[in-house]
């Protein structure tokens, strides 16, 4: 409820009076004018610096002749160091000893952030060194994470997102991985990885945001693999055993390790927070090993038929998409309701456009077949609910019943 | 520890990080033995790095008949050292012996990795493979295919090469001469 109405409907109750209801309007009115304005400006600055960045990434790039000016390659990569060194420092002085412009000193620190990835792609390109980009880049990201812990800055925390994006994308292009299952593992490890830093409450919100891009590519990549296989078993079964039979293994080491370390920081983490939170806990361990155990049946083939793949990873999907739900529900959390409700609607535009090109009347009873399946589903838990609910109020009636009057000790002694 | 200490850990690491690379590598160019190879150059374009050229050497293929080689196995990816010979008069290195181990003495020597082996044998040697250079350039290197293209390469004592310079005829490339389109 906006806090306006909740005003009128504190007036209306009573509780404070119309004067009250004037200043605290005034108040909230003013509040919310200077947060757009530190907000607007937080943008202006950080896009600016995003310009400047990119900017510098082309200057290299470009290996403009001005580099020429430089004559050696120690100049050329010591000037671009000590800019970056330089807007660094003076970030830093502007945002904590000065203090006189904290938003221009994180766009500094920013810049800099950027800039020393320029710095190693100019270094490759001064010496002509065959270090690869996926390899330029992993530096580029261990250069920047000390930043992101430092500062706490969200445009950092997203732009290391970034970076670690590209880190895979560039692996994957490289043909280092199998494509298939490469992001559902960047997505895993991504997400425990987000899931820890939520134990230290300075970190919280770097975890969340390396939680919900985790998530992204989990999500996508389940739905993909779903659409995938099950097109596949409507329109060419053949072609598609096929496919599913060439083993994927794991073989590759930084895979292997990203799997190895995601089901290590998983395992740490709800052991640690068991205790806690068991049922959401129990619901969350139950999704993620259903996708590493999927990971693992993409990769050396341990299911065998395509049906069973495509039935599986329907399953997956369906238990990712209610645990959303339920989380979303559980913790008031509008963002996992919308996103589990996104995702399914593709998902049933999906399959809607699978069957409609080839099957159609296949199709047709899939959906009855699922509509009533979960509408009876629907009418068991709203059957178990009631009876939860009326056993709390014959529970509440008994706590409710006057209990027996002890005398005390005054009237014993009387 | 107080964040300005933090912050000049932070930068102290990354410059270490920087200079050891560029020193190691500087130190590579200006103490190596310069020797020069025949290449055959073509010009793509990386989206981090800018354009560069390809280049392709003579010595990238080498028929095992033709030369001394110390153990007659070799598999995909082996390190091998080829010891090159600059005698002739041209001074363009030529292939003489290739061997699994790094020769001894004062010979001259390239490192390289096997990258497949018939008769011939073909060997990639990184770090000497692409030469970037400023945008719209590259063709003037690639244009340059029926003259004499020649790599000025230093060769450290692990016999790790580092380009130098390019020749075009004999004169030094410089991308302020004719630019391509």
């Amino acid at each position: 409820m906006k806090p306006e109405k909740q005003l009128t409907r504190w007036h209306e109750a009573g509780i404070i009076n119309a004067e009250q209801v004037e200043l605290l309007k005034h108040d909230l009115k003013q509040q919310a004018e200077t947060s757009y304005r530190k907000n607007m400006l937080a943008t202006i600055f950080t896009i600016g610096g995003l310009l400047v960045a990119t900017g510098g990434f082309l200057f290299v790039a470009a290996n403009s002749w001005i580099w020429e000016l430089f004559n050696s390659g120690l100049l050329k990569v010591g000037g671009l160091s000590l800019l970056t060194f330089g807007l660094y420092y003076l970030g830093y002085y502007l945002k904590y000893e000065k203090k006189s412009a904290p938003k221009l000193g994180e766009t500094f620190i920013l810049i800099a952030s950027l800039l020393i990835g320029a710095t190693y792609f100019l270094i490759v390109q001064t010496y002509n060194l065959s270090i690869s980009n996926d390899l330029t880049l992993l530096a580029w990201l261990f250069s920047m994470l000390p930043l992101v812990y430092i500062h706490r800055l969200k445009t950092l925390t997203v732009i290391s997102t970034c970076i670690f994006t590209a880190w895979q994308l560039a692996l994957t292009l490289s043909g280092a991985f199998d494509y298939v299952s490469q992001f559902l593992v960047y997505g895993l490890f991504f997400y425990s990885f987000g899931s820890c830093h939520t134990l230290f409450p300075k970190f919280s919100e770097i975890g969340l945001t390396y939680k919900n891009t985790g998530l992204f590519f989990v999500i996508s990549n389940l739905l993909w693999l779903t659409l995938l296989y099950l097109g596949q078993l409507i329109y060419s079964p053949d072609q598609g055993q096929i496919y599913l039979n060439q083993s994927r293994e794991l073989q590759q080491t930084v895979q292997g390790s990203l799997l190895l370390i995601t089901s290590c920081l998983l395992a740490g983490f709800y052991f640690y927070k068991q205790c806690q939170q068991k049922q959401l806990i129990k619901i969350e361990v139950g999704v993620i090993s259903q996708i590493i155990l999927s990971v693992l049946i993409l990769s050396y083939n341990l299911v065998g038929s395509l049906t069973g793949v495509s039935l599986w990873f329907t399953m997956v999907f369906g238990s990712l998409i209610f645990g959303l739900f339920h989380l979303g529900f559980k913790r008031e959390n509008l963002v996992a309701v919308n996103l589990a409700t996104t995702y399914l609607m593709l998902f049933l535009i999906g399959v809607y456009i699978i069957f409609a090109s080839k099957n159609m009347s296949m199709g047709a009873s899939v959906f009855v077949v699922g509509g009533f399946l979960l509408m009876g589903i629907g009418w068991f838990i709203e059957k178990k609910r009631r009876a939860l609910t009326k056993a709390m109020v014959e529970k509440q009636q008994t706590l409710i019943t006057p209990p027996v009057e002890v005398p005390s000790k005054e009237e014993e002694e009387a | 520890m107080k964040m300005k200490q933090v912050i000049l850990t932070v930068l102290a690491l990354w410059g270490i990080g920087i200079l050891t690379i560029v020193v190691s590598q500087e130190q590579h160019l200006a103490s190596g033995k310069e020797v020069l190879l025949k290449t055959v150059p073509v010009d793509p374009r990386d989206l981090f790095k800018g354009d560069y050229v390809t280049l392709s050497y003579d010595i990238n293929a080498i028929d095992l008949r033709k030369i001394t080689v110390d153990k007659p196995s070799f598999k995909e990816g082996d390190l091998v050292f080829v010891t090159l010979d600059t005698t002739d008069s041209t001074h363009i290195a030529k292939p003489i012996k290739f061997s699994h181990t790094a020769p001894k003495g004062d010979l001259l020597f390239i490192q390289g990795k096997v990258n497949y082996s018939t008769e011939i044998m073909h060997i990639t040697y990184e770090d000497i493979e692409r030469y970037y250079v400023p945008e719209g350039t590259g063709g003037v290197i690639e244009q340059a295919r029926g003259k004499s293209v020649l790599v000025k390469v230093a060769l450290n004592s692990e016999g790790k090469p580092l380009i130098k310079q390019v020749l075009i005829d004999g004169k030094p490339f410089s991308p302020s001469i004719p630019r391509t389109n």
